[in-house]
């Protein structure tokens, strides 16, 4: 109970600095704390593995990934000028308080099924066994699928990020995707450049 | 010489100059005109030599296959004295006045189309009176008027529409809001005497069964139809006539149509067009033969239109407005002839007032020429001084159309005029009455224009240079001449011309005792010359530019007026009152359209691009959800 | 041991945080960050729901979400570097080409 508390009060500071803080690099560090801190929660729920994988690949790679990008676009100033879309701030707090007040109810009045030693019980702890013979027994297909996906994501990122290489005839290469550079040129810049010619 | 060659090369002519204007630099394009109306004239004559009793009969190919009763129609030409007649008339008057326009409209910018326009009127009028069927010569029918349409208002933006002055140009532009009415009023006029033809042909389907003149020709006699049927066809045909040769009711357009150059009030609006209606009624005397109330009817529209045109001839200033009305008044002579069944006078007339009014405007057009386009008689005089030659030509189309002997008007006039003797005393007094009135204002015409002082602007006018004058010259002496083709046996003639046509349309002889006919004739002559000498004493009196009547004359008896507040004002209210509901429908609906777009330009606020503003929509749309479920989860726990 | 329903509120809440950040903050890295946010909430509470009903089967779908996120991450980093070079910005509110 006492881990729970604490874990979630860090949660929580977590957040709000991931959300609040004017600068990206504060943010991404709060948001490092909440993972960490979500990755004691995995624990303290006995769900050990998923712990581990939470502190090495979210608050390992994606995070350093998060903090690469920031630094490399050296975006970390947040944007000034009045916000164009109207009551954001407002409609956000109101939708966020009764979200969170409506989690609250629907959580205070949810019952266990059965006492909680007997489901940590039944998950054996959660460790890498039970999980991984769960995962390539009934959720062999899904886990595949879930390859796939990050092999694609893989080679789209590759592609996406991929500068085209000067060409001998001036002719830019399509290999990667092109973004439109102006909002009116988008429709045409979606074509192919077999079709625009 | 097939027939088809007759309409066919002046719609050669035609196609070639509004397809290819630019192929005939300077004046080719008029040369071209002309050759083609004289290619047809040549065929038309050579057919005329060749002529035999037999009429010839050509058929092109089947152009209404598979109607009811077995009748296929096929589109073919016909040729019999009438129309081999017509057909000379028109090629060979046609072909006068094509050379004259090469001189008159030689300065014209649209020099080439109104050639092509003459010889588009020039091959449908042939397919009129060459058409095997009636709906064959609707098709001339409605080619002419559109003709006769295109040519009134040819000079639709005015004549000076590229003027740089700039009151000229207004005045241009006056002129050609005129003009286009004019050819506006032609055109719908003329629709309504197309209906009438139109109706009449359906009937005739209707109670025989065909439509081709010879086999009609040949069914009707035997044909047991009632009387009715035939003379309800008849009136329905007289209604086609009557809008085509601008007969009461439906007569002012033809003044109106004076908006159109001179050579075209010539061709079309005296010699050729109007004449149709009293060809197609020539052409069906076997019906109205059978119909002796609708050929009453006939000769008393024709009576009525010949005095209407005559007393509104008397006091107008518009030197072709008088011709106007004097064809007017013509034509009435022949409806009246052809009423009576005396088809070969009215045609006759045809024939002469074809020469002679041809004459008449070509020589108004020299004048006006001449005179640098002034058309007021008030503004002219003297003329004889200037242009002696035209004075003689214009002074033999005088003497023929006002029946003085040996010219031709009195030869076609007489035969007309003891037509009615015999038929109808009062049409015969009506057409007496007339032919006073006839000799006088065409008097009133000659002396204000060729003879007194000269009043006009132009310091001196010159005579008309060769192209005019030949045209001027062989019109003079066909109406000179003309009207001994058909010299009366009292007088020693021999009828040739009812012979001739006798061959193709029954001719009615009436046996008059040769005393009455000198009667008659005396008369006739008494009422010319006592025509011409009331002219000359008012002339002299200096009192002639006011002609009798004033302005009930020049305002044409009214008429125009008493439509326009028959049917102008009534329409106009009606077209107003529908203008307004049309304004409140309209202004309803853009309301609505208005109120039920505010609300989409609500909803399109809402599609900003801003991809928070859609999370936000998408976060109140959870929140709601969720919080209806916790509200209800609280409500059902409590 | 503390009752599901802490793990759930706290997952509410943690949620709740996220979804603002994603509507208020306006660089998309912001954006992004706040998102993972959410996908650790969504993942708390399966958790929790797997440790109450003693089933694994949650366990895996948090596996699969983890893997899925590291998916979106590189991804949607990629896009916003592809974007930063086109257009020179990271706002979002810049990026409002389809607008109705």
């Amino acid at each position: 109970m006492i881990a729970f508390i604490l874990l979630g009060a860090l949660t929580l500071v977590g957040a709000v600095i991931t959300v609040a803080a004017r600068n990206a690099v504060h943010a991404a560090l709060g948001l490092v704390g909440t993972l960490l801190s979500v990755a004691g929660l995995f624990a303290s729920l006995s769900a050990s593995f998923l712990a581990a994988t939470q502190v090495i690949v979210y608050a390992g790679a994606i995070m350093v990934l998060f903090l690469f990008v920031i630094m490399l676009l050296n975006a970390n100033a947040p944007v000034r000028g009045r916000d164009p879309v109207p009551f954001v701030r407002e409609l956000a707090g109101i939708g966020g308080v009764v979200l969170a007040g409506a989690f609250a109810v629907l959580a205070f009045t949810y019952k266990d099924p059965r006492p909680l030693a007997e489901g940590v019980a039944a998950t054996r702890g959660g460790g890498a066994g039970p999980v991984g013979e769960v995962l390539l027994t009934r959720f062999l297909l899904p886990f595949e699928a879930v390859s796939i996906l990050l092999l694609v994501a893989i080679v789209g990122a590759v592609a996406l990020v991929n500068r085209p290489a000067p060409q001998p005839d001036g002719v830019a290469d399509t290999g990667g995707l092109t973004l439109p550079t102006s909002p009116d040129l988008q429709s045409e810049a979606l074509l192919p450049e077999k079709v625009r010619a | 010489m097939p027939l088809y060659l007759l309409p066919l090369f002046p719609l050669i002519g035609f196609a070639l100059l509004i397809l290819f204007p630019r192929l005939f630099p300077g004046r080719a394009a008029g040369w071209l005109g002309s050759a083609t109306v004289l290619a047809s004239f040549v065929v038309a004559g050579a057919r005329y030599l060749g002529q035999t009793d037999t009429p010839a009969h050509e058929v092109l190919w089947t152009w209404l296959p598979n109607m009811a009763l077995n009748a296929n129609l096929s589109a073919g030409f016909y040729l019999d004295q009438l129309s081999a007649l017509m057909a000379l008339i028109i090629t060979g008057v046609g072909f006068l006045i094509h050379v004259y326009s090469v001189s008159y409209m030689g300065h014209d910018p649209k020099f080439t189309r109104f050639f092509a326009f003459m010889n588009f009127f020039v091959a449908m009028m042939l397919i009129l009176v060459l058409a095997d069927s009636y709906p064959l010569m609707f098709v001339g029918w409605e080619g002419v008027g559109t003709a006769s349409y295109l040519l009134i208002g040819f000079w639709f933006s005015g004549r000076n529409s590229e003027a740089s002055d700039k009151d000229l140009r207004g005045a241009s532009d006056r002129e050609g809001v005129a003009n286009s009415n004019a050819a506006r009023k032609a055109f719908i006029m003329n629709r309504i005497g197309d209906l009438g033809f139109m109706l009449g042909m359906f009937l005739l389907f209707k109670l025989y069964g065909t439509l081709s003149i010879p086999e009609l020709a040949a069914r009707v006699p035997g044909a047991q139809v009632a009387t009715a049927g035939i003379e309800l066809a008849c009136l329905f045909l007289l209604v086609g006539a009557i809008g085509k040769s601008g007969q009461l009711p439906l007569t002012t357009w033809l003044p109106d149509a004076m908006a159109g150059p001179t050579p075209v009030s010539a061709l079309i609006h005296a010699a050729t067009m109007v004449t149709a209606g009293v060809y197609l009624i020539t052409r069906s005397h076997f019906l109205y033969d059978l119909a002796p109330v609708a050929s009453t009817w006939v000769a008393w529209v024709g009576g009525l239109t010949a005095l209407y045109g005559a007393l509104s001839a008397l006091n107008q200033h518009d030197i072709k407005k008088i011709l106007a009305y004097s064809t007017v008044s013509q034509l009435g002579y022949m409806f009246m002839a052809v009423g009576l069944h005396a088809y070969s006078a009215g045609v006759f007339h045809l024939l002469t007032h074809a020469f002679f009014k041809a004459l008449l405007f070509l020589s108004a057009g020299a004048v006006i020429h001449a005179l640098h386009e002034e058309q007021d008689v008030r503004a002219m005089g003297g003329m004889r001084k200037f242009m002696p030659f035209t004075h003689i030509a214009a002074l033999m189309g005088v003497l023929a159309i006002s029946g003085i002997p040996i010219w031709s008007g009195f030869f076609s006039k007489d035969a007309i005029l003891a037509a009615a003797y015999t038929s109808s005393p009062l049409l015969y007094v009506v057409g007496l009455g007339v032919a006073l009135l006839t000799a006088f204002y065409m008097g009133r015409w000659y002396f204000l224009v060729w003879r007194g002082e000269y009043r006009g602007h132009v310091p001196h006018p010159h005579e008309a240079d060769g192209l005019i004058k030949v045209p001027l010259g062989i019109l003079a002496a066909l109406a000179t001449l003309g009207g001994f083709l058909n010299v009366p046996a009292f007088l020693g003639g021999g009828h040739a011309f009812d012979a001739y046509l006798g061959r193709a349309i029954p001719v009615h002889l009436h046996e008059i005792p040769a005393a009455t006919e000198w009667l008659l004739t005396l008369l006739a002559v008494a009422a010319g010359v006592g025509g011409l000498l009331w002219a000359l004493a008012e002339h002299r009196r200096r009192s002639l530019a006011d002609g009798p009547l004033g302005q009930i004359s020049s305002n044409a008896l009214y008429l125009d007026r008493v439509y326009d507040g028959l049917i102008g004002a009534p329409s106009r209210a009606i077209a107003e009152g529908l203008d307004v509901v049309d304004r409140g429908v309209d202004g309803t609906l853009a309301g609505i359209a208005r109120t039920s777009a505010a609300p989409g330009g609500l909803f399109s606020l809402w599609q900003s691009g801003f991809v928070r503003a859609y999370a936000v929509s998408m976060l109140l749309g959870t929140a709601l959800i969720l919080g209806y479920w916790a509200i209800k989860t609280i409500g059902g726990g409590a | 041991m503390a009752p599901t329903a802490y793990y759930i509120a706290l997952s509410g809440l943690l949620f709740a945080i996220g979804m603002i950040g994603v509507l208020t903050r306006r660089t998309a890295i912001m954006v992004f960050l706040s998102v993972e946010l959410m996908l650790n909430a969504a993942n708390l509470a399966l958790v929790a729901f797997a440790r109450a009903w003693g089933d694994l089967t949650a366990q895996t779908a948090v596996f699969i979400v983890m893997t899925l996120a590291a998916a979106e991450v590189a991804i949607g980093l990629a896009i916003i570097v592809s974007i930063f070079r086109k257009r020179e910005t990271t706002n979002v509110d810049d990026l409002a080409g389809l607008k109705g």
